[in-house]
Formats: structure tokens, C-alpha cells, sequence
């Protein structure tokens, strides 16, 4: 026999029994390490599959946000780019049975062509005109299939905001009667969606035909898809739109003034935005804007003249104060050039309440009523006022007092329209009428240039990106959100902490007896000259070989393991993932990687052990037999027990500290049994005179020496049932402090959402007549209001790994004054000041100050208070928004709050508010909700109680709490299971002392009772010490109404004893007489 | 070759062993030694063997002092130089006969001649020891006294200085110690093995040269 091979088969073969429990241990680690490395691929995995089945053949977006382009645009982007493209219109909305009224709220609506199906290959899928194809999680949820009607509401797609000036008097929704033309499998691309989350949404496809039929709008599009075959960059895309994109296509117009002769752009949102503005100024310096604005008023002394068109332009040298005026107003307002005008209107301000305003002019001049200047094309095409016959018929969005209107108005209105009848300096105007939907009405230019000189000009002026476009990587940006989303790996290998440590602490033992029964071996190595580096090596070498068949039978085992992991995150462990769709997925690097980590481990464990093994055996030999020090374990546990009874009792008292005490106390109980435990078996001071305190001291003298040999396992039995106990207690629920204004509710009643934003502000009194809550009952009935940017969900909810969250724009005043929501992190420099002040504030230019749930910083989004989230405002600039601080867990959990004021100026076009705290009447609470449901329904809203909105995300940390309990009892009884290891070696090594009895009289009945009660009592000490110290940890969340899980917890401690027990009788019928006498003979 | 000056050795449980203890061996001496249970013989041959460290006192192996070798220096010592056979035989349960026998020529490297040489002295030995046709068997498939002479040739296999058996026939029938004694004389004669032989057998101890008893500590002829 030459080969070292050969002898570590031969000896494995020989010790098979002592390999084979080695073997099963290490494949047991092997196989949760395994196992949990190969739940996060296949969690992974699962997340692209389902980016991939939503995106379907779509690699890049175009997209135009919160605006419309026109259609044509895809046409010739796609014969530029030889790309296959499709364009649709994506909206909100909500849908409705029309035959059970069940109401489906947070719906998405693609108003698409036949292109579509064709981008996907899926030609056999066509949308009869009146019908709509919806998807199956859809279906059911309304309860409808083919051929069943639905009532459809979408947001409002008019490129003019309804809440910019002048805007036509409308809601926001528009509402159709639709049947169900299809339903749609995943497979049918039903569950399409750019959006990054797991969650299947709830689609309708539309022909776009229909709502452009609806809407009387014509091919309006806000999406643009690319199949990308030739992988091209996304600066590709971004050059062939900055090459292609023309002023119509974003609803310019370029015309030439009739009475001017001038060229002039104007725009279907009637102001356009700021960036074109200052582009075309800056590209084309003869550009000159203009401002023509509706005055209410204008009156020289006691005459007045109504609702009048203004211009600001900078036509002639018109002084800041300075007014010039038309020979028509002069006449009506018997003005003369000199005299004070004064001007008033409504502030084309943001908070879309209605406030006037004035200012006085001197009226420097006074036109003639044929002047050039006296153009009517000046006035903007506000729909509900140009195409009207008379001025009582208007339509202004703003409320038109009809007895003001005079028949020589209305003989003006038919003889020059909306011919400005004052004209004030640009600059001016600018100050009064610039708002966030952009500085100017028109921008004019001299007579000289050609339209299609201009039109040429502009072209080449206009920045995609600034006009509102985003160019995305979807494909790419969807699968780094799904690899870099929750890692379940780890996650499951930390809940699997318990078993895993049981593990360790088995293999451990089942080394230590390995090597104790290679005693006389290895002695005989020494004494045959080999090096201690030899020996070692031969130990290592037939150990390892045995954990390499435990480590690779392991890792296919940690493959069902996935499996069924797989499977209970379908089904009962739902609430972790909020998904049905996870899949097992199998993974080479996962199983080398737990293979290799087994190894490393079992190798170091083995080192170490081996090292110590073989130190011990070359020691010099005294027959030395270490004392404990009585006096020093006297005094920790002393010093232990005041410790605990102190802060036991201030964790009773300090309220704001009671959950930190209270776990403190736990565990210097934990320390306290312990140490009294040690000292019970250190201590050796029998009563000679009295037979049962010798016996009783002759049974626990082996522990006298060798305390660890009971105190380990008393402390992994306790440690185990502490953590479970105190996992159990810190479930998350509602409790009384969460409902407090400083909670997470902030104190409100209800927490309600509308799938279209309601422009109304409920608090008002005209918006609450508008929807009848101005009854008496109501009068308590208040609102916090919020407009909403959709982006991703950035709760825990989302097992994506999101960059760009919802934003919510909301007025901090009330938190302010109520104190609500509290705060886990503030920015550096201003812990001081109140974070809800910061949503005012600018620190600078385009940055403005954003706060989040803390939770969602840390998990959902990966970042912390200070760093800054990067969008694109509705104009296309950059906007940088600074975490200012981490919301405590919150109803706001998902979201990115921002002030209001700053929401509306890079996002004017959100034209309403869709969430909503309100409070009032405690008792009044449901009453609340069913008028909020009842008043709004238009509206699609939905309310309910804040707590159960806040509860709604306990659904995922509850989860994983359980899962960390059943794992750990999984992990304990293992352990307690491995007291049949420490049984065993504590025997081996007290052969002779047990053989020794034997030959003055003992029986092996008595020596296996003596076993019996020694384990037992340690079985029954380590839940006693568990038990009691977990409790003491957990007492004050219990006296707060935490739920604490008893039935699991009982159950868990009845597993462990039965178990326990059931191993020591089974380990104690090895104790025999024959294998007694054998030592006898060697003495 | 071996010089044993004031080696003293205590146990708690057990107190001085060892005391003071003196002993010379020259090359080819066989020496006995005798005295009762708990008088320190294993002790001694442990000592001398380097498998443990006396209280005081020098060990000094061809004029060179071994109590301060390295674990290393320990191994190569007993390696090249000493021979064991226990009591109970410590043959490796799990390797042949001839495999046991074989197992010190692994502790250090040794080339293919040197393994064929080595080879050829263990066919000797084996079948001077009566024990040639064991080759393949297992050591629970042999006698007691079977066990021992393999034991026996093991020790022999490197050709050691010093031969240290330490209760040799202590397992074995009567029948089987006699041949066993009478073993060790015959090599000891053909070799020039020296040898110290631990034993309570009065006939193993007349076979040796020299007889020692142990008492209180000391070796007294």
C-alpha cells in the first residue's frame, strides 16, 4: 500500500459508522447553504423571467412622460432607425363591471394599434373597434369574461392640463362602455407593463382609434417602443429623435400673422415651456415672446371695462409701470394717454384656488383700433373661449360674472374677437402671467422670415430631452432592478441561522469523537516517528474526504430544498414576495458556491480541531484535572443578577426605553441562569453524614470538571428558545402608539387613493359643495391632499430594486402643526430644524429637498439621507431631489415626498390630487369612508383606515419573522437532537468511571438512570432558561398588546423536550455491560 | 548510546514516580525492567521514548541532550531510532498485516530502493517471527500472539537503536510469551538491537542481560 488515497478509503470504510454521521451532517449544512444560495437565483431568475414576460420584445422606450407627441413621429423614426417600433398611449384609470358594479381601482390603459400585436409576434391578437382585450388577473378580479361589459375611466389625455390657466371647465376622466373583446395570458403579453415591479398589473388594451374618436384628438401618442435586434445604444435613439423630432410633433404650430405679417409658434398647451423659450431666444435673437393674458377688469377712475384680452410683449419701448391701450378701451374708459389704469386678473398661480389680483398703469399711449399690433391671433386658442359666438358663452375655466358683460362687449367679441385691447412690457408680463406651464403664449418673429425659414430653425433648435422625452434601456434597466432586487441568499441564510449553527455544533461534536476514538491511532503514529504535520494531514485528509461526499450529496439535496422553499413562498410564505409566479431555477455557480463554502468551513472546523487534538496529545501528561474558580463565577453571577433586577425594573418604568431594557434584562437573565447553573455543578460541598448528598454529588462530579460539557448545551437551547420567543414578540401589528400623530398613521383616520386626480381642493369650501361634504356631519372632516407622479413601488412590497419611486407632492403645513410622523434620520447640518420644512426649501437651482420611509431608503432604493435622486421634471430638465430625512415607518411607505409648490413647478401638468389623509371624528371614521367612496366614486377612489394602509406592509417582515421561527425551531430540534452526540462522547469518556461502579455494585439499569437525569435535567434547564429570559425580554412588547404567537411557542418547546428525550432513551441503550467490563480488564 | 541522568517525574493524583532515576545503555544491552503496578515503568519508556517530558533531570541520546528537541526532532528520533511494542499492539485496524508493518517507512520519505531493501529485512523478519504467510490478513483476523510478533517486526523495521517494549507479553498465553522472549534474545543477539523490556514476567526478565527493579523512583539492580 504506497497510496495516502488508499489509506483514507480504507480507514473511512472501517470507522463507516462514525463517517456516516459525519456524512449526514455536512449534508445537511450543504444543503441549506445550498439551498438558500439557490433560492436567490432562482428568486433572480423568477424577477427576470417576469421583466421579460411584461416587456415582451420591447429593448427601448421612448417616452414622452406626462406629455402627447404625435404619432407620425414613429413612423419616420422607425424608417431612420430600420428598427421595429410601435407607439400607444398609456393613461391611468379604473374599470367596473357594468353588470355587478365590482370596481377595479390603479388600472392601466393602452389605447394602441394593430402594430402592436405585430411588435410582439402575436398576429393572431386584434381589438375589435368597442371592445377591449384585458388580462386575465384583470378578469378575475372584476369577475367578467368574453363578451361582458365594462365601464372604463381614464385620466383625461387633452395636452392642456386642466388646471393650467383658462382651461377648458372639465373633469379629469373620461368614461366608455366597453365589452371584452379577449382575455389575455401572460403569454399574450397581458400582463405588459414598463413599470419594475412583480406585482402583475391590471391591464386594458384599447384600440387607440376609439379614444381618439372619444376625445376628438388624433393620433396622440406618449409611448414609443423598439425591438433594438442590432443591440444599438440608446444614444443611437437619442439622435435619430433629435434629428427627426419637429415642432408639430409636440404640438407647435408655426403659422404666419395675417395682420402682422409676422411668423409666430404657438403651442396646443397654450403656454410654452420655459426650455423652448429660452433655446429659441438664445438660437434665434430676433425671437421676441409674447404673453396675452385675460384681464377681469380694467378701469380708469369709476369706468370699467370686463374680461378683456392683455398682451406683454416688446412691441415698442413700453415702461415697466407703463400701459398703452387701444382708441376702443380709451373711448370706453374715457382714458387718455397719463391717466392710472387699473388691471386686474386672476393669479395664474399653482395652489388652484382663485385669487385676484391688481396693479396699476399709466397709460402711455393709446392705438389706434386698426393698429398692426391690434392682431386678433395674439389671443391664445383657449378651447372654451375661440370657438365661441358670444362672451357669455365662454368657457374660461374660471367663473365668468355674465351680468358684467355688456352688448358693446359682446359687439366687440363679434367684431375682433380676442384682439387684445391694453399691451404692457414683456418683462412686466412676465412678472404678473409667467407660471409653471411656461413664460409665453407665442413667440413672434419678424415679418422678414419665411414660416418654413423659422420652422427650419426651430427644428434644429429643439432638444428632445427638453422637450420632456426620456430615452430608456427598459430591457436593460428592468433586469438590473431584478439582480439587484431583495437578496433571498442572504436573507435565507441568516433565518436559517439557527439550523445552520446546529450544524456546526453537531459537526463539531461528531469530530471531537472522531478523533477521541482515533486515540490509540494516533499514538501509535507518534510513537512510529511520524511528524505531527503528518498526522495532521492524515486526520485532514480523511476528514475532508468524508465532508466532500457529505458537502456534493448536499448541494442536489439543497436543490429540493429550493424547491420546496420555491413552493412555500407560493403559497403560505405569499406575504414575502406578493407573487404566485416564483419558479425554482437550477444554478451551477449556486451549487459549486455552496459545495465550496461547506468545504471552507468543514476545513477550518477540522484545522482547528485537529490542531487542538493533537496539542493536547503531545502535552506534557500531569493526570492534571482542571478546577473550576468558584469564587469568580460566584461573582458574575452576582454582578449578572443585580444588572438584570435594575434594568427589568426601569424597563417597568423609562417607557421611551422599554423595549431596549426590557431585551437587555433578557439576556443578563439569560447570563444569570447560566452562571447559577455553572455554579450549581462547580460547587462541591456534599454533607458527608448525609448518603443522598454524596450520591448526589458522586452524579454531577464529572461536570465539576468539565462544566461546558452540560453548560453548552443548556446555552444552545436556551439561546435557540430566546430567539424565537423574541422574534415572536416583535411581529409587527397596530398598536395605540402607531394611531398617535407621532405614529405611523400621523394621526389620521382614513387613507384613500383616486384613480383619477381630483382638481378639486376638498377643503375649500367650493370643493366641498362640489362633492357634497359640506353637510353638518362632515363639518370635522378634514384633508391632507397629494398629487401624484407615478413611478415605481419602492415599498417593501416590491422585490425590485427601484431607482425612481412615486413621487407624492404634498403641503407640509399640517404635519407641522399637528406633529405627525416621526423621524428615524435627518440630514447632516440641519438635525435641528423640523424635516418637514425642508419641502419648501431650494438648497439650489433645479434641486429641491425630498423625504421618504427610512425603510424604503435603506432597502427598497439603497440609499441614505443626504444622497440625491435624480428625475427628469416635465420639461425635460434635470431635477435633483436631496433626501432630506427617513420617515419611521409610515403609511407613506413606497413613496418620495416632495413639497407641493415644488411638485407643481416641475410637474404643472399633474392636474389634480389623487392620495389622501383625512380625519376628523373618531367615531365617524367608517361613516367617512362610505361618503368618500360614495361622493367620489367618479373618481375611483378607495378609502380605508390609515392603520389597516400601515399594516399593509407589516404583511412582509411578519412573514419573514415566521419563516425565521419555523427555521430556527427546525434548527433546535436538530440541535436538541444532537444532545444524543454529546450523550455518546460524555459516555465514552466516562467508560471507566461507569465501568469502575459496575465492579462495587452498580447495575446498568442505574447507570443508564444516572445518564437519563443528568441529561434530562439539562434538557429541562436550557428551556427553563430560555423560556424565562425570553419572556423577560419581551414583557413590555407583550403588555402593549403585541400578539404573541403561543401556540407556535408551546409547540415548539413540547418539540424540543419530546425530541430531547426521545434521543437521550435512545442514545442511553448504547450503554451496555459488556463494553463496561472490557475496561475492567485493562486495569 | 542512551544516558538517563536524574530524571525525576511526578503525577498529582499519583506523586513522584520517578525520582532521581539513572540508567546507561550501551549498544546490543537488553535490559529488564521490573517492579510493581504503578511503579512508573511506562512512564520511564515514555520518557525515553520523547511521547512525554519528565519534571527534570537529561535525556542524552549518542552524547547528545533529546529533552530539548522540537516535536519535529522528537519524530525523526523515534522515527530512525527507537522501536515500540505495547501491550496492546496498536496494529491500525483498518490495514493489512503487511501494511502495518510497512506504516514507519511513510514517516519519512524514502526512495524505491530503500523501500525495496527495507521490504526485503521485513520478509525476514516476518518469516524469523513465523509470521510470513499473515501478509494480507487483517489484524482482527490474527492471534494475540500473532499480533505481537508483528508488532515485533514493525519496531525492527528501520533498523532502530533501541527496541522499547513495554509490557510485551503482558496479552499473551504462556505459550505465546515464550515465544515472544524468546524472539526479542535472538534478535537481540543478531542485530545488536539494544533493548529495554518493561515487564512483570519473571521468565521475560531472565531472558534479558540485565535486570533492574524499579522502586521508589529508582532503578536498583
Amino acid at each position: 500500500m504506497r497510496s495516502l488515497g488508499e489509506t483514507i478509503r480504507r480507514s473511512i470504510l472501517f470507522y463507516r459508522k462514525d463517517a456516516l454521521n459525519q456524512v449526514i451532517i455536512v449534508t445537511l449544512l450543504s444543503a441549506i447553504i445550498t439551498g438558500s444560495l439557490l433560492t436567490g437565483h432562482s428568486v433572480r431568475s423568477s424577477l427576470l423571467k417576469n421583466a421579460s414576460e411584461r416587456l415582451g420584445n420591447t429593448a427601448i422606450v421612448i417616452s414622452s412622460g406626462l406629455r402627447y407627441f404625435d404619432a407620425s413621429l414613429s413612423d419616420r423614426i422607425t424608417k431612420q432607425t430600420r428598427e421595429i417600433t410601435t407607439s400607444f398611449l398609456e393613461t391611468d384609470g379604473y374599470c367596473q363591471n357594468f353588470s355587478t358594479g365590482a370596481t377595479v381601482l390603479n388600472t392601466k390603459i393602452y389605447a394602441i394599434t394593430e402594430n402592436f400585436w405585430l411588435f410582439h409576434r402575436l398576429d393572431t391578437i386584434k381589438i375589435v373597434p368597442g371592445t377591449v382585450a384585458i388580462n386575465s388577473v384583470l378578469a378575475d378580479r372584476l369577475g367578467v369574461s368574453t363578451g361582458d361589459e365594462l365601464i372604463i375611466k381614464l385620466q383625461d389625455i387633452d395636452p392642456i392640463p386642466s388646471n393650467a390657466p383658462f382651461s377648458m371647465s372639465r373633469g379629469n376622466d373620461v368614461s366608455k362602455v366597453v365589452r371584452v373583446g379577449m382575455v389575455l395570458n401572460p403569454d399574450q403579453m397581458g400582463n405588459f407593463s414598463l413599470g419594475i415591479s412583480q406585482l402583475a398589473p391590471l391591464n386594458v388594451f384599447i384600440s387607440l382609434s376609439d379614444i381618439e374618436e372619444s376625445q376628438r384628438t388624433h393620433s396622440r401618442v406618449n409611448r414609443m417602443l423598439f425591438q433594438n435586434s442590432r443591440n444599438l445604444p440608446v444614444s443611437f435613439y437619442r439622435e435619430a429623435l433629435s434629428k427627426l423630432l419637429m415642432p408639430s410633433d409636440i404640438g407647435l404650430t408655426i403659422r404666419r400673422s395675417q395682420k402682422t405679417g409676422e411668423t409666430e409658434l404657438i403651442s396646443d398647451r397654450i403656454f410654452i415651456d420655459s426650455a423652448i423659450v429660452s433655446d429659441i431666444m438664445a438660437g434665434i435673437p430676433s425671437a421676441s415672446p409674447v404673453i396675452t393674458y385675460l384681464g377681469n377688469n380694467i378701469r380708469v377712475g369709476s369706468r370699467s371695462t370686463p374680461y378683456s384680452f392683455i398682451t406683454s410683449s416688446s412691441y415698442n419701448a413700453i415702461g415697466e409701470n407703463e400701459i398703452v391701450i387701444s382708441r376702443w378701451l380709451a373711448d370706453d374708459l374715457d382714458a387718455k394717454t397719463g391717466d392710472t389704469l387699473i388691471l386686474t386678473w386672476y393669479d395664474p398661480g399653482y395652489r388652484n384656488k382663485l385669487e385676484e389680483k391688481n396693479r396699476s398703469f399709466i397709460i402711455s399711449n393709446v392705438l389706434a383700433n386698426d393698429h398692426p399690433y391690434s392682431d386678433p391671433s395674439l389671443m391664445p386658442d383657449f378651447q372654451g373661449i375661440s370657438g365661441s359666438t358670444t362672451c357669455s358663452s365662454w368657457d374660461a375655466g374660471v367663473p365668468i360674472l355674465m351680468d358684467k358683460i355688456r352688448l358693446k362687449d359682446e359687439e366687440y367679441w363679434n367684431k375682433y374677437k380676442g384682439t387684445p385691447k391694453a399691451f404692457i412690457s414683456y418683462r412686466t408680463g412676465m412678472k404678473l402671467w409667467g407660471n409653471n406651464f411656461g413664460p409665453a403664449t407665442a413667440v413672434r418673429f419678424p415679418g422678414t422670415s419665411e414660416p418654413e425659414e423659422i420652422t427650419a430653425g426651430i427644428t434644429k433648435l429643439l432638444d428632445p430631452l427638453k422637450a420632456g422625452f426620456t430615452i430608456t434601456d427598459i430591457r436593460g434597466k428592468s433586469g438590473n432592478a431584478a439582480t439587484s432586487g431583495v437578496d433571498f441568499s442572504t436573507l435565507f441564510l441568516g433565518l436559517a441561522f439557527f439550523i445552520i449553527v446546529s450544524c456546526l455544533i453537531l459537526l463539531s461534536l461528531a469530530v471531537s469523537m472522531f478523533f477521541d476514538s482515533r486515540k490509540g491511532q494516533i499514538r501509535t503514529y507518534f510513537a512510529l516517528g511520524f511528524k505531527n504535520k503528518q498526522i495532521r494531514n492524515l486526520l485532514l485528509s480523511e476528514t475532508m474526504t468524508i465532508s466532500a461526499a457529505g458537502a456534493i450529496t448536499g448541494v442536489f439535496l439543497g436543490y429540493f430544498i429550493n424547491i420546496i422553499i420555491i413552493k412555500a413562498l407560493n403559497s403560505v410564505w405569499i406575504g414575502a414576495v406578493q407573487t404566485n409566479t416564483l419558479s425554482p431555477d437550477f444554478d451551477f455557480i449556486s451549487l459549486l458556491t455552496g459545495f465550496l463554502a461547506t468545504m471552507i468551513i468543514a476545513y477550518i472546523m477540522l484545522l482547528v480541531k485537529s490542531g487542538k487534538f493533537l496539542k493536547s496529545l503531545s502535552e506534557k501528561e500531569t493526570g492534571e484535572l482542571k478546577d473550576q474558580s468558584q469564587r469568580l463565577n460566584l461573582l458574575f453571577f452576582i454582578l449578572s443578577l443585580f444588572s438584570w433586577i435594575i434594568l427589568f425594573i426601569l424597563s417597568l418604568v423609562i417607557d421611551a426605553f422599554s423595549t431596549a431594557l426590557s431585551f437587555t434584562a433578557g439576556a443578563l437573565a439569560f447570563c444569570t441562569l447560566v452562571f447559577a447553573l455553572r455554579q450549581y455543578y462547580i460547587r462541591n460541598v456534599p454533607d458527608r453524614n448525609n448518603i443522598k448528598s454524596l450520591r448526589r454529588n458522586l452524579e454531577k462530579q464529572y461536570f465539576h470538571f468539565q462544566p461546558s460539557h452540560a453548560i453548552t448545551p443548556v446555552i444552545f437551547i436556551a439561546a435557540g428558545i430566546f430567539a424565537v420567543i423574541i422574534t415572536g414578540a416583535n411581529r409587527q401589528t397596530i398598536n395605540k402608539e402607531m394611531l398617535l400623530p407621532s405614529g405611523g398613521t400621523g394621526g389620521y383616520l382614513l387613507w384613500a387613493e383616486s384613480a383619477v386626480p381630483v382638481r378639486e381642493n376638498l377643503n375649500s369650501i367650493e370643493g366641498r359643495k362640489d362633492f357634497g361634504l359640506d353637510e353638518t356631519e362632515l363639518k370635522d372632516l378634514i384633508f391632507v391632499q397629494a398629487k401624484k407622479l407615478f413611478g415605481d413601488d419602492a415599498s417593501c412590497l416590491n422585490l425590485n430594486h427601484v431607482t425612481a419611486p412615486s413621487v407624492l407632492g404634498i403641503d407640509p403645513e399640517e404635519f407641522i402643526a399637528k406633529g405627525s410622523f416621526s423621524f428615524a434620520s435627518r440630514i447632516k447640518g440641519l438635525e435641528n430644524k423640523n424635516p418637514w420644512d425642508l419641502l419648501n426649501e431650494t438648497p439650489d437651482d433645479n434641486t429641491i429637498y425630498g423625504i421618504a420611509d427610512q425603510t424604503v431608503l435603506e432597502w427598497g432604493l439603497k440609499i441614505k439621507v443626504g444622497d440625491t435622486l435624480v428625475y427628469r421634471a416635465e420639461n425635460g430638465q434635470i431635477l435633483n431631489i436631496v433626501i432630506g430625512a427617513g420617515l419611521k415607518s409610515s403609511v407613506f411607505q413606497g413613496y418620495l415626498l416632495v413639497g407641493s409648490e415644488n411638485f407643481s413647478e416641475y410637474f404643472p401638468s399633474v392636474s389634480g390630487n389623487s392620495i389622501f389623509l383625512a380625519d376628523g371624528d373618531p367615531g365617524l371614521s367608517d361613516y367617512y369612508a362610505g361618503i368618500l367612496s360614495e361622493r367620489l366614486s367618479g373618481y375611483g377612489i378607495s378609502a380605508e383606515p390609515a392603520s389597516r394602509k400601515l399594516a399593509s406592509f407589516f404583511v412582509v417582515v411578519n412573514t419573514y419573522l415566521s419563516v425565521f421561527m419555523v427555521l430556527g425551531i427546525l434548527g433546535m430540534v436538530l440541535g436538541v437532537a444532537g444532545l444524543g452526540f454529546i450523550l455518546i462522547r460524555n459516555f465514552n469518556q466516562r467508560k471507566k468511571e461507569f465501568a469502575l461502579m459496575m465492579a462495587t455494585g452498580y447495575t446498568t439499569k442505574q447507570i443508564r438512570k444516572l445518564l437519563l437525569k443528568d441529561q434530562s435535567l439539562i434538557l429541562f434547564l436550557g428551556v427553563f432558561t430560555g423560556t424565562v429570559s425570553g419572556l423577560i425580554a419581551t414583557l413590555p412588547s407583550l403588555n402593549s398588546g403585541s400578539e404573541m404567537p403561543w401556540k407556535i411557542i408551546t409547540a415548539m418547546i413540547l418539540m424540543i423536550i419530546a425530541v430531547g428525550l426521545s434521543t437521550i432513551l435512545l442514545s442511553i441503550r448504547t450503554v451496555r455491560s459488556s463494553s463496561l467490563i472490557i475496561q475492567l480488564r485493562r486495569e | 548510546m542512551l544516558v538517563i541522568e536524574g530524571i525525576t517525574k511526578s503525577f498529582i493524583q499519583r506523586g513522584i514516580v520517578l525520582d532521581k532515576l539513572e540508567l546507561s545503555v550501551k549498544e546490543g544491552d537488553s535490559i529488564a525492567v521490573t517492579g510493581s503496578s504503578g511503579s512508573g515503568k511506562t512512564t520511564l519508556m515514555n520518557i525515553i521514548g520523547l511521547l512525554d517530558k519528565p519534571d527534570s533531570g537529561d535525556l542524552f541520546f549518542r552524547g547528545k541532550s533529546i529533552l530539548t528537541f522540537t516535536p519535529d526532532e522528537s519524530a525523526l528520533y523515534r522515527n530512525r531510532n527507537i522501536g515500540f511494542i505495547f501491550q496492546d499492539n496498536l496494529l491500525l485496524p483498518h490495514l493489512t498485516v503487511e501494511e502495518n508493518i510497512m506504516l514507519p517507512l511513510f514517516a519519512a520519505r524514502i526512495s524505491e530502493d530503500e523501500y525495496k531493501e527495507k521490504r526485503k529485512y521485513a520478509d525476514l523478519l516476518m518469516e524469523k517471527t513465523g509470521i510470513k504467510g499473515l501478509y494480507g490478513k487483517y489484524p482482527f483476523q490474527i492471534s494475540g500472539g500473532e499480533a505481537q510478533r508483528v508488532t515485533l517486526v514493525r519496531a525492527l523495521i528501520n533498523k532502530p537503536s533501541l527496541l522499547l517494549a513495554d509490557e510485551p507479553t503482558g496479552s499473551l498465553d504462556a505459550k505465546n510469551a515464550m515465544l515472544l522472549g524468546e524472539l526479542l534474545t535472538s534478535l537481540n543477539n543478531e542485530t545488536g538491537t539494544a533493548m529495554i523490556v518493561a515487564t512483570h514476567s519473571s521468565d521475560l526478565a531472565a531472558k534479558m542481560k540485565v535486570h533492574l527493579r524499579l522502586e521508589n523512583g529508582r532503578l536498583i539492580p
